[in-house]
């Protein structure tokens, strides 16, 4: 009952950030907790660090590790493909996407992209929930679509995901799915690339076990700060709306910081548009 | 000998004057929003070899190109500069010098080492540095050729 209330709030929240973009305010789609379909500059280069501060169970006292430490390298490998390697020092983790359509407009656009994840990890956590912070060696793949339409942004993920460790009474398989939504708050005006940008995020992160049909879906609120157009600080709270899924750690704290290097990588010959 | 020299002279001039045709440029990006994102295609631009100067209006994703001299102008590296930043090109402005007074619908003609035809409805007199703007579907030469109107 209570579940459902917060859903209630949480789509009328959803609903209300919509009208805002639509009327007033910029979009922005540099997502804290998924990515969206637009890939990075060609030739650039991103190093993030990150730290997840998980709790709110009572597995938690018995959890392996309460925080994950994640440094990432993140590069563009020609103008519609990229990849991400990281490590929480534990395990190696490797994504990469594509974006396979493009249509843009001033101040607009729409596209859909694909991506590969894969996690090398000796961990083996004992719970329902398929991790994806590197705490379990799993692949997955899915689609993503962003659309941005003059002040309004929003992007779905679709994913599928198998691991290959955990407890064999748990789902091997999930269906992985995201909404994130995002809003530009200051400045109202750029003027120059100098201006700090503070960016208000929605996202809603969910996962559906195929085997045991249990389900969590999270909504994930975070602010984003942009320093001189290349360095992102994000801070992000994750909870849960609905969820029977058994979960070391439902509720997370996140923050990170990454830095955007322009022109970093030499040019390779890239198919022409 | 003489006319020889005078035909080097000649051509020494007339590809001073190729290099000279395109004095600047106006690029209006689409399908960004963020600063981040005009940086990208901002730093992309300012990377082009024959590009001295980029002024971005990031309100309106319009960047104004000033070139070095004497280089040649490759309208490909400034459109590649664009769609590597991960976007798209909304209208691309070149400011050229002509001598003819008139352009004339339909013609085609050459430029700046380029291939222009003039897709215009009528004919229209044209002034001696004109801003032109590419018409080609995503800034792609139909056949070598450049569509120009104004």
């Amino acid at each position: 009952m209570q579940n459902r209330s917060l859903v209630n709030v949480i789509v009328a929240a959803l609903g209300c950030l919509f009208f805002i973009g639509l009327t007033r305010l910029d979009a922005q789609e540099l997502y804290v907790y998924s990515e969206p379909a637009s890939v990075m500059p060609a030739r650039s280069l991103i190093i993030k660090q990150s730290f997840l501060q998980m709790g709110g169970s009572e597995f938690l006292k018995n959890y392996y590790t309460k925080q994950n430490f994640n440094t990432q390298l993140e590069f563009s490998i020609q103008k519609k493909w990229m990849a991400h390697i990281g490590t929480n020092y534990k395990s190696v983790d490797f994504y990469t996407q594509y974006r396979f359509y493009s249509s843009d407009a001033l101040h607009e656009h729409t596209r859909f992209a694909g991506y590969l994840k894969a996690v090398a990890s000796g961990n083996n956590p004992a719970e329902q929930a398929i991790l994806l912070d590197g705490q379990q060696k799993l692949i997955g793949a899915g689609i993503i679509a962003t659309k941005l339409k003059h002040k309004w942004a929003s992007s779905v993920t679709l994913g599928w995901l198998y691991r290959y460790t955990g407890n064999t009474n748990y789902s091997k398989n999930a269906f992985q799915y995201s909404w994130s939504n995002g809003l530009l708050l200051y400045p109202v005006t750029y003027k120059n690339y100098k201006q700090t940008n503070i960016n208000f995020y929605v996202e809603m992160l969910g996962q559906q076990s195929i085997q045991n049909k249990a389900h969590f879906l999270d909504i994930a609120p975070a602010v984003q700060f942009i320093f001189n157009s290349q360095a992102k600080l994000n801070f992000g709270y994750r909870l849960p709306v609905l969820d029977n899924m058994q979960r070391n750690a439902s509720r997370s704290y996140y923050m990170s910081l990454d830095y955007l290097f322009f022109n970093a990588l030499p040019r390779f010959k890239s198919a022409k548009k | 000998m003489k006319s020889r020299g005078i035909l080097l002279i000649t051509f020494f001039i007339c590809s001073m004057q190729l290099h000279a045709q395109i004095k600047s440029a106006e690029i209006q990006a689409s399908g960004l929003t963020c600063s981040m994102c005009s940086k990208a295609i901002y730093k992309a631009l300012e990377k082009v070899q024959f590009v001295d100067t980029v002024k971005v209006n990031i309100e309106t994703s319009t960047f104004l190109l000033e070139f070095k001299k004497d280089q040649k102008i490759q309208i490909e590296a400034l459109r590649d500069a664009v769609y590597d930043a991960g976007f798209a090109i909304e209208k691309l402005a070149l400011l050229m010098s002509f001598t003819d007074k008139v352009a004339v619908k339909e013609t085609v003609f050459e430029n700046a080492g380029y291939q222009f035809k003039w897709q215009l409805k009528a004919n229209k007199p044209l002034k001696s540095e004109q801003k032109v703007f590419i018409v080609n579907k995503d800034i792609q030469p139909a056949n070598g050729i450049y569509l120009l109107n104004f």
